[in-house]
């Protein structure tokens, strides 16, 4: 018997999958050549696409004005300990939202979608102050615990759990499996590629989020990599655009990479196959 | 299949996960007057990137390298907007640093709601000898009898900046006057592919514009009169290079984004003559590939210009030790060496009558001809209004609705009469 010949996509969406593909990626390649560029060929022609004398000292003076190790240290333990704190509560929310009946749960469902319309500029004063009188600022409780509960997460996973037949979760409870048995040790890994999802959503997001970190800290003990680039930004004395770029080529290559590893589940989870 | 002892497993995990984690949190500790080596602990917010940040550092090393009982902690806040939003928190926090730096206009609100230190009982502070229109007391009108809130770090005025090559092939010279620069512009406008004049459609070169229609922002009884018929005038101008006479390019965006684009454009030779702060004057000397010319900014009735840049301001609820450091600091910061290298590195203009001095005994202007153009332009400092809603009618009233009126062409009388109205409301 042979296998089934898998189709081939048509010109057109290969056509529009290149275009839509060249929109994403266009800003990323300019940034790396206009890393790659002396600061006067960037005046003259902002847009020229390849560099007439590439050069990378932009990048060692990166290194040279950042702790670049350090602030990398720090932004991917803070956004690997949010993912991983985040799954490990969407999982029992999303869980009991989707299989579970009690009192309430359309309104508690409704208040988590509502929680996903709140930005952290809306709370960030009374949280600030609740941190602060904890005598908690500055510290990495203080750029985690304020999103170890995602309203996006639980959001997602209750979804997933939709489609689980209720079967599986009944017959787990007649072999004497305990709730947290039943989300962490059976229905986890039938939605790994959706938490994969959720994980990669919440790493990049709180990896280069640039405001709370700013916000929390005020010291250099728990700074972030975008706090850092930043810093190579220069409001009152002019912008080198060449130093800014390669900073940002720096920040964004550890999510780059992640993507590359993750791909596979990803691609997955955002196909609806959890 | 071994539920059950995993089941009592994550149950006892996750109480013990949550006790740790409950405990973890509490871990903060208190604010540490002194370091482990005895040292007062003087955190300082501040708001500069790159050369600026640089010249900072660097001065709290030679502080450091003068004496061992004060051990100062610079930390980045992000952009003068981003570090006065958190300031204004972590003072209502009771968690701000006992040193930060502001931009002028919010030294008036801050000192209204009492959260500045009066620097006038500290050794030496009002013997400083400041340069009086980048000084508190003249700066603000009325701002030398009030108690010292403010001390100047980078400070600045608009200038006008030529593109020497261009104005040497067309046998011009700077515009001194609105009808000259009307026909500079229009002399050295080449479509699609040059413009004659650029600048950052901002409440800061608006107010010069003010200034010269012969205006002020507001009256002598407090009132934001947004410079009346000037203010008008000042934004028909704009209206008028933009739209009618089709010289000067259209806004490109907002606070340093406009900025940035203005000065890449005049780098790139896409702008012949621009408006923007003297602060820039060394980027754009040392990134030019042609001679770049200062000039003061053409008067229309008379000369005149704002100040811009942040001052220095001691946080009240800090600890004394703290607030004592930071005066000694400050101090040292104002002293000649400290201002005039400063100065020299990055353009901002010399903030003590000694460090101006100095760099005219160095040879510094004759080297430097751009930065006598800053100076002489001191003489035609419009001092700002001691006004607490200064920089709310600035930043929320004025700032959008100017961008808005010379992009779309609105009525510039309207505009401002509304602006004028939203001025008139409680903050």
């Amino acid at each position: 018997m042979s296998a089934p010949r898998s189709r081939r996509p048509g010109l057109l969406p290969m056509i529009l999958a290149t275009i839509a593909a060249a929109i994403w990626v266009l800003p990323y390649a300019w940034m790396v050549v206009t890393s790659l560029k002396p600061l006067d060929e960037i005046a003259q022609d902002p847009t020229a696409p390849f560099p007439k004398h590439p050069q990378l000292g932009a990048y060692r003076e990166v290194f040279e004005l950042v702790p670049v190790w350090r602030y990398l240290l720090v932004s991917v333990a803070v956004a690997v300990a949010i993912g991983v704190l985040q799954l490990a509560l969407a999982l029992p929310a999303g869980y009991a939202l989707a299989k579970l009946r009690f009192v309430g749960k359309k309104t508690a469902f409704a208040l988590v979608v509502a929680c996903l319309l709140v930005p952290a500029q809306v709370t960030f004063v009374s949280v600030f102050l609740m941190f602060s009188k904890l005598s908690l600022t500055n510290t990495f409780s203080a750029l985690v615990l304020p999103f170890a509960a995602s309203a996006l997460g639980t959001f997602l996973v209750r979804q997933a759990l939709l489609s689980v037949p209720d079967e599986i979760i009944e017959a787990a409870r007649l072999d004497g499996a305990s709730e947290l048995t039943i989300i962490y040790r059976i229905l986890a890994p039938l939605l790994r590629p959706t938490l994969v999802s959720v994980f990669l959503v919440s790493f990049v997001f709180h990896y280069s989020d640039y405001f709370w970190p700013l916000v929390m800290t005020t010291d250099d003990t728990v700074r972030t990599l975008p706090l850092g680039i930043a810093l190579l930004k220069e409001p009152g004395s002019g912008v080198r655009w060449h130093v800014v770029m390669a900073g940002n080529v720096i920040l964004s290559v550890p999510v780059l990479v992640l993507f590359a590893i993750a791909q596979k589940h990803l691609v997955r989870g955002v196909a609806g196959r959890a | 299949m071994k539920t059950r002892d995993f089941a009592d497993l994550s149950r006892r995990g996750f109480v013990t996960g949550a006790s740790l984690a409950a405990l973890s949190t509490l871990g903060g500790c208190k604010r540490a007057v002194r370091d482990s080596k005895g040292r007062v602990r003087l955190q300082l917010w501040f708001s500069l990137g790159g050369r600026n940040r640089e010249v900072l550092l660097e001065i709290v090393k030679r502080f450091h390298a003068t004496q061992d009982e004060i051990h100062v902690e610079p930390v980045y806040q992000g952009d003068y907007f981003e570090s006065l939003a958190k300031l204004r928190t972590a003072i209502a926090a009771k968690a701000a640093p006992a040193l930060s730096h502001v931009v002028a206009e919010v030294v008036p609100y801050l000192a209204r709601a009492g959260t500045l230190e009066s620097l006038d009982g500290y050794p030496g502070m009002r013997e400083i000898p400041f340069v009086g229109p980048l000084a508190q007391s003249g700066g603000f009108r009325g701002g030398g009898e009030r108690p010292l809130h403010g001390v100047p770090l980078n400070r600045s005025t608009p200038l006008m900046y030529c593109n020497g090559e261009i104005f040497a092939k067309e046998g011009l010279r700077a515009p001194t006057t609105w009808r000259e620069l009307v026909d500079t512009a229009k002399a050295l406008t080449r479509p699609g592919e040059r413009w004659g004049h650029e600048v950052p459609i901002s409440w800061w070169f608006w107010v010069a514009l003010v200034g010269q229609a012969g205006g002020t922002v507001f009256d002598e009884s407090g009132r934001a009169t947004l410079g009346d018929d000037a203010g008008v005038r000042a934004l028909r101008l704009w209206q008028d290079l933009v739209h009618r006479e089709k010289v000067m390019r259209p806004p490109p965006g907002r606070d340093y984004d406009a900025w940035n684009v203005v000065n890449q454009d005049f780098l790139g030779g896409r702008a012949a003559f621009i408006w923007t702060s003297t602060a820039y004057i060394r980027y754009l000397e040392d990134n030019a590939r042609f001679p770049v010319i200062a000039a003061p900014l053409p008067k229309d009735v008379r000369a005149s210009v704002p100040t811009g840049g942040t001052f220095f301001v001691v946080v009240k609820q800090a600890p004394d030790e703290e607030k004592a450091a930071a005066a000694r600091f400050l101090r040292f910061f104002c002293e000649t060496e400290q201002a005039a290298y400063l100065s020299t590195r990055t353009g901002y203009l010399p903030i003590t009558t000694p460090a101006v001095a100095k760099m005219r005994a160095d040879g510094f202007f004759a080297k430097h001809p751009n930065d006598e153009v800053a100076q002489g332009q001191l003489a035609n400092v419009e001092p700002w209004p001691w006004e607490p809603l200064l920089f709310r009618i600035e930043r929320d009233i004025v700032d959008p609705r100017l961008e808005e009126a010379v992009l779309l062409d609105r009525d510039a009388a309207s505009v401002l009469g509304e602006a004028r109205t939203l001025a008139a409301r409680p903050g």
